[in-house]
């Protein structure tokens, strides 16, 4: 009669695993994040080690993806600039998901005064183009990764909070929240068990393709020398690198780029299939 | 006798106005000055057309909206300044089903987990006791007991509307407020649920407070009728006086407005004529006189109040139909 816990995420798991672009999505990343964790298992190569010996070699079977202009092996520099890259996105993206999803639950369900404040900051956020933005503050606070992540959490909530807001407001005059009021709820308990599970869908979706932004922001803040500082390996810094050299030697360029795309790619698929079966449930 | 029982909610001079954002100072009267009363064990239907304010009253005695002015009393408690925990207490003893059964369920809770919130946040039983409890609810309600480890969205319009009911039973309230929970299903389905809900009223003793805009369906299942029209009660009696000698000619148009099966019985004839005035400027004197066939010059200019005739009924109008034959009748 109860449904268990077990029961439950079986159940998930079969509508998850019925969806082709969210496997898809599902594989993708998944093989990003095994290079992530384990990138000795892919090369022996250290990324960092010069070698000016064989510098600007084309691919062959001893270097993959050939080597750049100090030597280095590019397949392992893309290799181990996966975990660089795949930490920025998350880390990145996690931060403004989740306070922009309490603010946009805040502003929806309170409204008045709380959704004029929280509204405004979002207004003045939104009125600058995102890079132009983050760039600014970087300039004020001075490159690096981790000036970065906070540009990016100072910025990033703004879209979570209009999603989420827009879902809370069309349930807000609902029969559905009508009869969780009635019911002599709680507004804590209606918040947590009720409006943020069903809010929150949305924001989950759009979390994945603002991983994919994130990665890419930090690609080219990182190709413009403010995000992640040389020598360390990001897929950004890497095509940057081999910029001055793409006549000559174009795979120091095209290498990471194929990278950034496969993880563009299985992260969008990951949020497209979400959308259908984290949606489709219910209603 | 009926008159005897004990009132179990009374409603006095209760107000709700909502602001009209483009014109300040304006006001909705969406609700204005409607007082009544409902008997233990009774079955009060409220029937209007659509935007006579049934539903904002409704949503008013139940608190999703605070009442501009008026008391409410349940049970001998005034519960129209409450707030907070003390409110959400009183929820307990006064529940409502809503129109539609589709949005107002959780699509992401089982009828397990749905009922046993309900449960647990009215503390009705220990919590060993809550998978026996949820069955009684669910066996009840004519659902089966394999339906608890279901979604919302898994079932029927009828059926949803019965774990609605199911919910609203589960706190055990005394009062339940129904609003239009019929007019969302189909025909067929109709039927079965207020069959259940008539059950149910029988079974638990339960009060009921029936909102619905369908006279047949107001005529089945409530014992008495109170008649709307732009946010005032025009009538209140017994449900089969008002159907057999309605007093408003309001209440006259609107009986005979129920459409006749036979269509050639059918006729434009009783239609009600023009539009709904709109209830942020309200015509002056009587209300219905912009629409009303037998209106004279004092209908333009003074406003009728709701008044007691004989019988226990109410009737705010100058000139009520089949009065007079009744006065004759008594003279004679």
């Amino acid at each position: 009669m109860k449904r268990t816990w077990s029961e439950k995420i079986r159940r998930a798991a079969d509508a998850a695993l019925h969806n082709k672009s969210f496997v898809m999505g599902l594989v993708l990343i998944g093989f990003l994040l095994i290079i992530a964790l384990f990138p000795q298992l892919f090369t022996s190569y250290d990324p960092t080690k010069l070698d000016p010996s064989h510098k600007m070699l084309s691919p062959s079977a001893e270097h993959l993806f050939g080597t750049d202009n100090y030597g280095r092996d590019v397949f392992a520099r893309c290799i181990y600039a996966t975990r660089v890259d795949l930490q920025v996105g998350f880390f990145s993206a996690i931060v403004p998901f989740a306070f922009g999803t309490v603010m946009g639950i805040l502003a929806g369900y309170y409204g008045k005064w709380v959704d004029m404040v929280v509204m405004r900051f979002l207004d003045v956020v939104m009125a600058l183009p995102f890079t132009i933005l983050v760039v600014a503050i970087m300039a004020v606070l001075g490159n690096g990764i981790r000036n970065m992540y906070i540009a990016i959490w100072i910025i990033g909530w703004v879209t979570f909070t209009k999603l989420v807001r827009a879902e809370v407001l069309v349930m807000k005059n609902s029969e559905f929240l009508m009869a969780l009021r009635i019911s002599g709820f709680s507004d804590m308990r209606i918040i947590f068990r009720h409006i943020l599970p069903n809010a929150v869908s949305s924001a989950i979706v759009y979390l994945a393709s603002y991983i994919v932004m994130c990665m890419l922001t930090c690609a080219s803040l990182s190709f413009l020398g403010l995000g992640v500082q040389p020598p360390t390996p990001e897929w950004g810094s890497l095509m940057n690198d081999g910029r001055a050299y793409l006549a000559q030697a174009p795979w120091i360029t095209c290498f990471p780029g194929i990278f950034i795309a496969v993880a563009g790619v299985g992260f969008s698929l990951l949020g497209d299939g979400m959308s259908d079966f984290l949606r489709a449930r219910g209603r | 006798m009926a008159n005897e029982k004990e009132i179990l909610l009374e409603v006095k001079n209760v107000c709700k106005y909502f602001p009209v954002k483009r014109r300040p100072g304006k006001f909705v009267k969406a609700v204005d000055d409607v007082s009544f009363f409902v008997r233990k064990g009774e079955n009060l239907g409220i029937v209007g057309e659509s935007g006579c304010g049934k539903s904002t009253l409704a949503r008013t005695l139940i608190r999703l909206y605070e009442p501009t002015s008026g008391t409410i009393m349940l049970d001998g408690n005034d519960i129209s300044g409450l707030t907070g925990k003390k409110l959400n207490a009183a929820r307990g003893k006064m529940q409502m089903v809503f129109q539609d059964p589709y949005s107002s369920l959780d699509p992401r809770m089982t009828v397990y987990a749905i009922l046993k919130e309900m449960l647990k946040v009215h503390k009705i039983c220990p919590d060993a006791e809550i998978p026996e409890k949820i069955e009684a609810l669910l066996s009840m309600t004519g659902l089966g007991r394999e339906s608890a480890s279901r979604y919302p969205g898994e079932f029927s319009g009828g059926q949803r509307q019965r774990i609605c009911i199911a919910r609203a039973l589960s706190s055990h309230p005394e009062f339940i407020i129904a609003d239009e929970p019929v007019s969302a299903l189909d025909v067929s389905i109709q039927a079965q649920i207020l069959n259940l809900l008539k059950k149910l009223q029988k079974e638990l003793n339960l009060t009921v407070l029936f909102i619905s805009h369908d006279l047949n369906v107001i005529r089945y299942i409530s014992d008495r009728v109170i008649v709307m029209y732009l946010g005032s009660v025009v009538e209140e009696g017994r449900t089969e006086d008002v159907f057999l000698k309605p007093l408003h000619p309001y209440a006259e148009v609107l009986t005979k407005a129920v459409p006749e099966l036979d269509p050639k019985v059918r006729s434009r004839e009783s239609a009600i004529e023009g539009d709904l005035p709109s209830p942020i400027d309200l015509p002056e004197g009587c209300r219905f006189h912009p629409r009303c066939k037998y209106c004279q010059e004092k209908c333009r200019t003074e406003r009728p109040l709701l008044a007691e005739t004989d019988g226990g009924r109410r009737v705010a109008c100058h000139y009520p139909l089949h009065y007079q034959e009744s006065e004759e009748k008594e003279n004679e």
